[in-house]
C-alpha cells in the first residue's frame, strides 16, 4: 500500500479524476479567450473557470489531496476577483492562472504523488497576485485563516476572502456536520454526489473528514464519523434542513446575511460528544494537513507596495508540457473515450443484422442449401465489413484534440522570443483513428515550434522584408483521396536549400559527390537529417538536438509521409500525408537471440517463467520433440532461438538442397559452433518440402530459467521458449514483401518505437514451419473430426429422450415431447384400487400405469423416491410411474424396434452404455385402461361419419418412430402410407396424387429432408394444396419460421399424440377433400 | 457467533476477528484494547482474515484505537481485508489512515 | 519497360559494382539509393533475402544481388548500397557492394551478353558495353525479381 493509501482501483478517487479532467479540458482555451477579451471577457465564461478551481478544491479535500485543495484554492481566490472586476485580465495574470492550472493538471493526473509535489511557486504566484490587487487594508484577508474549529480539532481552511466573499454575495454561511456512516454510506449515497448537489446551491468553502472526533479507547466510542462542511448559500435557515437533510442539531449558522451577524465562528458543533476533544497540542494521527499559510508568508500591510502587478515568475518563461515526475509512478492513462451516439446506434443496428445474418447462414447450412448459403455469406461479409468500419470510426477522434494546444505554445513562443504570430487553424472537425491523433500531438508540436522559431522573422525584419510585422501560421488539416493532410504552413524567411546542404556537407552527413546531383528540393529536404541544426546556436526553445528527424521518425511509425516545400525569403509549407486506418493490434513483444518479435495478442494465451530447477520435471523429449507439462495438458515446446538459428537446408530453385550461406557469412548469432569455432552444419538427412530440420544436439537443461510463452492458434496450442519478454504494445501492422510469401512463419512486419523492424510471428505458420505437428497433436485434430462428424450425423436422428429407471437396474426412457411434467413422490403415495393404481394430485385422482403392468420387466421396488411421467392419452392425464433418478439426453442411436418389442416397449437403444427400453406409453394405457382408447375413438370424426378413410403420407427415417406414428394414425381410423425417406415420400405421392389427404413428416431425413419435401408437394399443382404437418425434435423460431416459409402448415414435437391426432382431425377437417369425402366438422 | 482471538508476537498484538466486527463484539474488544494500550503495547494489527462484516460500530472502534495509538506514537494497521469491506473503507478515506490492507491475491498456479 | 529503353541512342544508367563487376540499371527505374543502415534479418528465408529494412515508414525487402546472380555474395561493407526499384507494384531493395557513377551507355559500344551464362542470368543481362572505365553489364531488374520463376523456363526480353 502506498503511503497515500490511493488505490487505482478507489471508485471515488477515479470519480473525481474524471471530473477533474473534464473540468481542467477546457481551461486553457478560456483562460486564452479571456486574455483576449479582455475588460469585455465574457462573465459567464470567467465564472466557468472559477467553478471548475471550486470543484476541484472541494473534492480533493476530502480525498485528502491536500496540495491539490490548497492551490485549487488560491486560483480559485484569484478567479473570483477576476468575476468580481477586481483584476484585469492581462497577460501575466493569465500566465500565473496558466502555470497553476498546468499544476493542477499535472497532479491530477498523478495523485499518488500529487502530495510530494511543489506546488509553493505556483501558490505564491497566486497568493501575490491576488494580494496585489487588493486594497491596502485587504491584502492579508487572502491569507488570514479563519478558524472553523471541529470538535476534534481538524482545522479547515477558510480564509477571510472567502468568508466575504459569501458575505457579498448575500449568502448565509453554515457549518454542517453529516455523518459519514449514517448519513451517507447508510443510504448508499456516494460523497461526490453529496458535494454535487451541495454545489448547486451554493459554495463548498471547505470540507474535511473529522476523524479526531471519534475519540479513543478511552471511553465511550462513538459510531459517527463526522463529515465537516462549510458552505455558502444564498439558503435561508428555515430552509437549510431541508436542502442538506440534516437534522437542526447538525446545522450551525456561522454567517446569518440577514441579520449580517457572525455567529461565534469559533465554533464546534453542537452534537454532544462524550470524550472532550483532544488537546490541540498533542501530535494526532496527522490530519490532513490544511496548508492556510502563516501569517509570515504575507508581506506585512507596511510595504509602500505600488499597485503594479505581481511580478511573474521569471523561470516560468514558458511552462513546458507536463511530464512525468522523474522516476515516479507514470500518470492514470486515460483510457476512455467519447463516442457519438449516433455512431453507437449504428453499431447496434448492425449487430442486430449480424445477428439476422448470422441466423439465415445457420438456416442455410441446415438446409444444405448452396445458394442460400452464398446469399447468406454475403450478406453475412457486408455486415461484418460495415461494422469493422463503425469500430473503426469509433476510434475516430477530431484533430482538434491536437491542435487545441497549438494556441497556448505560439502564444508562450512568440512571446518569449518577440515575435508576432497570428495562428490560422483550419480543419479542427477533421477526424483521424485515435492513435494517429496521439502521435502526432510531439511532432506538429514540434514542427510549429520549428516555424516560429526559425520559419518567422521578428517584427523588424519583416518591416525590412516589406512584410507585415505578424506572421502568419497556418495549421490546416483536411481529407485528400482516402489521406489525411495536415499543412503547416508560415510566411517567414523560408528554408535556404543552400545552407543546409552546407551545413550537412560540413558535418559530414552528406558528400559533394552527392551535393551535386541534389536538386534545390533534395536539399531542403536534408533537414530531416539528423544531427543537422543550422541555427548559429541551439535555440533554448525549439532546438536542444532533438531535430526533425524524431518527427520523421515519429511520422515513419505512423505511416505518414512528409514532403517540405520553401521558397527563401517567402516561407516553408510542411504537408503531412497520412493514412486514414491502420491495422493496428496489441501484440507482445520478445526477443530471442538478439532480436525483437512481435506475437499478436490473440496468440497468446499465458506467460510463464520455469525455473532452472524445474527444467527436468516439466520438459520432457517424446521421440523427436520436446513438451512441456502444463497443469494439465502437454504441450509440444519450441525454442525460438533455435528455430532461428539452426542452420537451414532449402529448396531452391530446381528441386537442389543448399546451404544456408548466412552459416558461411559467419553468422555471429547463430549457436551452433563447435569449440574451435567450425560451423556445424546439417547437410545429411534430405527432407522434401519447405520444412526445417530440428536439430538434436543434446545441449538441453542448464540454460537458466525459461521463459515460456503459450501460443494458441486456435486450433492448437504449443510452448515457445524466447530469450526474454518485453512489455505489449499496439503495433501497426505492415504486409511483408511478395519475396517473402513462402515465409509463412511471418505475419508482417512492424516499425517499433525507436524505428527498429521487429518480425510478427504467425502462430500458425510457425509451428507448421517447425513441424509441431506431433502425434499428439494430429491426434487431437482427427477425434475433432471425428466428433464433428458424428454431430453431423447426429443432426440427422437425433431424439430427445427422458431417461427413468424401473428396477434399479433397468434403463427406461419415453420420447421427451410426450412428458408434460415429472413429480417425485414417496411410495406411500401410490393407491391401489381394484387392480389399478392412482395418487392423489392436484385434488384428483391421477391414473398411473408402470411398465411392469404389461412388459416383463422387474417391479419397481426399494425405491426411497418414485418418479411420475405425467402425460396426456386420449385427452386424459395419466402418470407414468418410474423410479429416481431422471435425465434427459438427446440420443443419436438409432432404436431397435425389434429385440425388446412388447407391449408396453416399442423398442430400445444403446443410450451411456446401457441398454434402454423405450417405453410405449399408449400401449400401456391401452392395457389398463382399454375403455380410454375406444371412447375415443368413437369420437372420432371419421369412424363417425362412417367415410371412407382418409390416406396420410408418413416420410420419417427413424424406424421407431415410423413405427409409432402408423400406430396412431392407423389406431385413429386412417390409412398409412408410410416412407423412410422424404424421397421415397415424394415418389409414392406422385404415384398417388389424388389418394393422399395429408402428410406428416419428419424434417431431418437423408435423401431428402421434410422442408424440401414441403417444397415440392407446394409447388406441383396436383398435390399442393394438402396440409403437411412437420415434425420435428428441434423447434426453435427460427426453425419453426423456415418451416412457415417453406409451406408447412403446423409444427409438431416428436412426439406428442394427443397434440399431433388432434392437429391432423382439425386439418383434414378443415380442408375440403379433393375425392368429395364428406367429413364431419365434428372432432377434435 | 462473532468471536475473536488476541495474541502476542514480536510485531504487537494481532487481533483476530471471526464473523462480525459489530457493536455485539465492539464494548469487549474496546476494553481489551484499553487494556492492551496501558499494558504499553504500540502496534496492534488487525487481522479480518475472518470477518464477513463490520458496521459503524466496529469503524468507530478501529478509529479510536487509532487515535489512541498515535497519541502514544503507535501505529494501528488492519490486514487481510475483504474486498467488499475494503471497498468500504476506501469510501471512507480510512484506508491510510488506518494502514488498512487487503487479502492477498491467489497465487496463479503458473510456476 | 527496359525493351523500350533498349535501343535508343544513349541509355542512362546508374553503375554499380558486384565485387569487381560493373552493372548498370537505367536511372529511370531506381527510384533511391539509400545506406544499408538496419536490416532485419528474415530467418528461414531464401538465402538471397537479405532481410527488410523500414523505409520511411515501409517496410523494403532487400535482396542480395550478387547472391541472386550467383556472383557470390554482398560484401556488406562500407560502400554497401541498397537500390530501391519497383517490382510489380512494390518497393524493393537491391543490395550492392558500391555506387558509382551515372553515365549514358551508348549502342555502338554493346557486345552481346557472353552466351554461357546461366539460364537466371541469361534473363536478365542485357548487353555488355564498354566504357571508359571498363566494361558495364546492362541489367534488368524485373526477371531476378520474380521468385516463383524457373530460371530454366525464362523467357528474356520481351516484356
Amino acid at each position: 500500500m502506498s503511503d497515500e493509501g490511493f488505490a487505482l482501483d478507489d471508485e471515488l478517487l477515479q470519480g473525481f479524476i474524471t471530473e477533474s479532467r473534464e473540468h481542467l479540458a477546457t481551461i486553457e482555451a478560456d483562460l486564452l479567450a479571456i486574455e483576449q477579451a479582455g475588460e469585455a471577457a465574457d462573465a459567464e465564461l470567467v465564472n466557468k473557470v472559477f467553478r471548475a478551481a471550486h470543484s476541484i478544491k472541494g473534492c480533493s479535500g476530502f480525498l485528502g489531496l491536500n496540495k491539490v485543495k490548497e492551490l485549487a484554492h488560491k486560483a480559485e481566490t484569484v478567479l473570483d476577483m477576476l468575476r468580481s472586476h477586481k483584476i484585469r485580465p492581462n497577460a501575466e495574470v493569465t500566465n500565473v492562472l496558466l502555470a497553476a492550472f498546468d499544476k493542477l493538471r499535472e497532479m491530477v493526473n498523478s495523485p499518488l504523488t500529487s502530495e510530494a509535489a511543489d506546488t509553493a511557486l505556483e501558490v505564491q504566484g497566486l497568493v501575490d497576485l491576488a494580494a496585489s490587487f487588493l486594497p491596502r487594508d485587504e491584502k492579508a484577508t487572502v491569507t488570514t485563516p479563519v478558524e472553523v474549529a471541529t470538535p476534534g480539532g481538524s482545522p479547515m481552511a477558510l480564509s477571510q476572502a472567502d468568508l466575504e466573499r459569501a458575505k457579498r454575495a448575500g449568502c448565509c454561511v453554515y457549518a454542517l456536520e453529516y455523518d459519514l456512516i449514517h448519513d451517507i454510506e447508510r443510504r448508499g449515497r456516494n460523497v461526490l454526489q453529496l458535494f454535487h448537489q451541495l454545489e448547486d446551491s451554493g459554495e463548498i468553502l471547505d470540507v474535511v473528514l473529522d476523524f479526531a472526533a471519534v475519540g479513543g479507547l478511552g471511553a465511550e466510542i462513538g459510531n459517527r464519523l463526522p463529515l465537516a462542511i462549510i458552505l455558502a448559500t444564498l439558503t435561508v435557515p428555515a430552509a437549510i434542513g431541508g436542502l442538506t437533510g440534516l437534522p437542526p442539531a447538525q446545522i450551525k449558522l456561522l454567517f446569518d446575511a440577514s441579520t449580517g451577524e457572525t455567529q461565534n465562528v469559533w465554533c464546534g458543533f453542537e452534537t454532544p460528544r462524550i470524550e472532550p476533544p483532544v488537546p490541540k497540542a498533542e501530535p494526532l494521527a496527522a490530519p490532513p494537513v490544511c496548508l492556510v499559510p502563516q501569517e509570515s508568508s504575507v508581506s506585512p500591510p507596511s510595504t509602500p507596495a505600488p499597485e503594479v502587478h505581481a511580478p511573474v515568475p521569471a523561470a516560468n518563461a514558458v511552462p513546458s508540457n507536463p511530464a512525468h515526475p522523474a522516476g515516479a509512478t507514470p500518470p492514470v492513462a486515460e483510457d476512455t473515450l467519447r463516442v457519438n451516439v449516433g455512431l453507437l446506434d449504428t453499431l447496434m443496428n448492425l449487430a442486430g443484422e449480424l445477428v439476422l445474418s448470422r441466423n439465415q447462414f445457420q438456416a442455410a447450412i441446415v438446409q444444405n442449401n448452396h445458394r442460400r448459403l452464398n446469399s447468406a455469406g454475403q450478406r453475412l461479409s457486408q455486415v461484418t465489413s460495415e461494422i469493422q468500419d463503425a469500430i473503426m470510426r469509433t476510434r475516430l477522434q477530431p484533430i482538434e484534440n491536437v491542435f487545441s494546444k497549438l494556441p497556448r505554445v505560439v502564444r508562450d513562443l512568440s512571446n518569449s522570443l518577440g515575435k508576432e504570430v497570428k495562428l490560422d487553424i483550419r480543419g479542427k472537425e477533421v477526424a483521424l483513428d485515435r492513435s494517429l491523433v496521439e502521435g502526432l500531438s510531439d511532432p506538429l508540436t514540434h514542427m510549429v515550434r520549428n516555424a516560429i522559431d526559425h520559419g518567422i522573422e521578428s517584427p523588424a525584419d519583416r518591416r525590412r522584408a516589406g512584410k507585415d510585422h505578424t506572421g502568419t501560421l497556418r495549421v490546416e488539416a483536411r481529407h485528400e483521396a482516402g489521406q489525411v493532410v495536415i499543412e503547416i504552413a508560415d510566411d517567414g524567411k523560408g528554408v535556404d536549400g543552400a545552407r543546409v546542404a552546407q551545413a550537412a556537407l560540413k558535418k559530414g552527413l552528406i558528400t559533394a559527390e552527392q551535393l551535386k546531383g541534389m536538386s534545390a528540393q533534395d536539399q531542403i529536404a536534408l533537414i530531416l537529417l539528423p544531427g543537422l541544426s543550422t541555427a548559429e546556436k541551439v535555440s533554448e526553445v525549439s532546438g536542444r538536438g532533438v531535430g526533425m528527424d524524431v518527427v520523421k521518425t515519429n511520422l515513419d511509425r505512423l505511416g505518414g509521409q512528409l514532403d517540405i516545400n520553401s521558397t527563401p525569403g517567402q516561407g516553408s509549407l510542411f504537408r503531412i500525408k497520412l493514412p486514414l486506418t491502420l491495422t493496428i493490434i496489441p501484440a507482445l513483444i520478445v526477443s530471442a537471440e538478439g532480436e525483437r518479435f512481435a506475437i499478436p495478442q490473440i496468440n497468446v494465451e499465458e506467460l510463464l517463467r520455469i525455473r532452472p530447477e524445474e527444467t527436468k520435471s516439466r520438459i520432457e523429449v517424446v521421440g523427436e520433440t520436446e513438451v512441456l507439462l502444463l497443469r494439465d495438458r502437454i504441450l509440444p515446446l519450441l525454442r525460438l532461438d533455435e528455430y532461428l538459428g539452426v542452420v537451414p537446408t532449402y529448396v531452391a530453385d530446381g528441386n537442389q538442397r543448399e546451404l544456408d550461406r548466412r552459416v558461411a557469412l559467419a553468422d555471429r548469432r547463430s549457436p551452433h559452433y563447435t569449440e574451435d569455432g567450425q560451423p556445424v552444419i546439417n547437410v545429411d538427412a534430405p527432407r522434401p518440402g519447405p520444412t526445417i530440420p530440428r536439430r538434436s544436439d543434446g545441449r538441453r537443461g542448464g540454460r537458466g530459467a525459461l521463459e515460456i510463452a503459450v501460443i494458441t492458434t486456435g486450433m492448437f496450442q504449443y510452448a515457445l521458449v524466447v530469450q526474454s519478454f518485453h512489455n505489449t504494445e499496439e503495433i501497426v501492422v505492415k504486409p511483408l514483401g511478395h519475396h517473402l510469401k513462402e515465409s509463412r512463419e511471418y505475419a508482417g512486419a512492424t516499425i517499433l518505437g525507436d524505428g527498429a523492424v521487429a518480425l510478427i510471428l504467425d502462430a500458425a505458420g510457425l509451428a507448421a514451419k517447425a513441424e509441431l505437428t506431433s502425434a499428439a497433436v494430429s491426434q487431437r485434430a482427427k477425434e475433432q473430426e471425428e466428433a464433428e462428424e458424428t454431430e453431423s450425423d447426429a443432426d440427422q436422428n437425433s431424439h430427445s429422450l427422458l431417461l427413468f429407471r424401473n428396477a434399479p437396474e433397468e434403463h427406461c426412457a419415453i420420447p421427451l415431447g410426450a412428458v408434460r411434467r415429472i413429480e417425485r413422490i414417496k411410495p406411500e403415495q401410490v393407491e391401489t384400487a381394484g387392480g389399478r393404481r392412482t395418487m392423489k394430485y392436484r385434488d384428483q385422482s391421477l391414473p398411473l400405469v408402470t411398465l411392469s403392468d404389461t412388459a416383463q420387466v422387474q417391479t419397481i421396488s426399494g425405491a426411497r423416491d418414485l418418479a411420475v411421467i405425467v402425460s396426456n392419452i386420449y385427452g386424459r392425464e395419466v402418470g407414468l410411474l418410474g423410479a429416481m433418478p431422471v435425465d434427459v439426453a438427446d440420443a443419436s442411436s438409432t432404436i431397435d424396434s425389434s429385440t425388446h418389442r412388447q407391449k408396453g416397449i416399442a423398442g430400445s437403444a444403446i443410450l451411456r452404455g446401457h441398454t434402454t427400453l423405450i417405453a410405449d406409453l399408449v400401449e400401456l394405457v391401452d392395457a389398463v385402461y382399454p375403455e380410454w382408447g375406444t371412447k375415443a375413438n368413437s369420437q372420432h370424426p371419421v369412424a363417425a361419419a362412417g367415410v371412407e378413410q382418409a390416406t396420410i403420407l408418413l416420410a420419417e427415417d427413424s424406424d421407431f418412430f415410423r413405427s409409432q406414428l402408423r400406430r396412431f394414425l392407423e389406431a385413429d381410423g386412417y390409412a398409412v402410407l408410410d416412407a423412410a425417406d422424404g424421397a421415397i415420400a415424394w415418389n409414392l405421392l406422385q404415384k398417388n396424387p389424388d389418394k393422399v389427404q395429408l402428410v406428416v413428416t419428419d424434417i431431418e431425413m437423408p435423401n431428402m429432408n421434410g422442408l424440401d419435401l414441403t417444397r415440392h408437394i407446394r409447388a406441383d399443382q396436383r398435390v399442393s394444396r394438402l396440409p403437411v404437418i412437420a415434425l420435428s425434435s428441434l423447434a426453435s423460431d427460427e426453425d419453426m419460421a423456415l418451416g412457415k416459409t417453406a409451406g408447412v402448415d403446423d409444427y409438431q414435437i416428436k412426439l406428442d399424440r394427443d397434440a399431433l391426432m388432434g392437429r391432423v382431425h382439425s386439418l383434414l377437417a378443415a380442408t375440403p377433400q379433393n375425392n368429395g369425402l364428406t367429413v364431419a366438422t365434428a372432432g377434435y | 457467533m462473532s468471536s475473536y482471538r488476541m495474541e502476542h508476537t514480536d510485531d504487537g498484538c494481532r487481533l483476530a476477528v471471526n464473523g462480525g466486527l459489530t457493536v455485539v463484539l465492539v464494548p469487549e474488544l474496546q476494553q481489551a484494547l484499553k487494556a492492551e494500550v496501558e499494558k504499553g503495547t504500540q502496534r496492534i494489527i488487525f487481522d479480518l482474515g475472518e470477518t464477513r462484516m463490520v458496521d459503524s460500530s466496529g469503524i468507530g472502534l478501529l478509529i479510536a484505537a487509532s487515535n489512541t495509538l498515535s497519541q502514544k506514537n503507535g501505529k494501528l494497521s488492519v490486514v487481510n481485508t475483504s474486498p467488499e469491506i475494503l471497498r468500504l473503507m476506501q469510501s471512507m478515506r480510512l484506508v491510510s489512515r488506518l494502514n488498512i490492507s487487503g487479502r492477498p491475491a491467489v497465487e496463479p498456479s503458473h510456476e | 519497360m527496359s525493351s523500350e529503353a533498349i535501343g535508343e541512342e544513349a541509355l542512362l544508367v546508374s553503375v554499380f559494382r558486384l565485387g569487381d563487376a560493373m552493372f548498370g540499371i537505367p536511372a529511370a527505374q531506381i527510384q533511391e539509393v539509400v545506406q544499408m543502415g538496419s536490416v532485419t534479418p528474415v530467418h528461414h528465408a531464401p538465402p538471397f533475402i537479405v532481410g527488410i529494412r523500414n523505409l520511411r515508414g515501409r517496410i523494403v525487402t532487400v535482396i542480395d544481388l550478387r547472391m541472386r546472380l550467383e556472383l557470390g555474395e554482398a560484401e556488406r561493407g562500407g560502400d554497401s548500397r541498397i537500390l530501391i526499384v519497383d517490382s510489380e507494384g512494390e518497393l524493393v531493395g537491391l543490395l550492392v557492394d558500391r555506387v558509382d557513377d551515372t553515365i549514358f551507355l551508348q549502342k555502338e559500344n554493346m557486345s552481346p551478353a557472353p552466351a554461357n551464362l546461366g539460364a537466371l542470368q541469361a534473363s536478365a543481362l542485357r548487353g555488355v558495353y564498354r566504357c571508359p572505365d571498363g566494361l558495364v553489364t546492362l541489367l534488368d531488374h524485373n526477371p531476378i525479381l520474380k521468385p516463383s520463376e524457373r530460371a530454366a523456363g525464362a523467357v528474356p526480353g520481351c516484356r
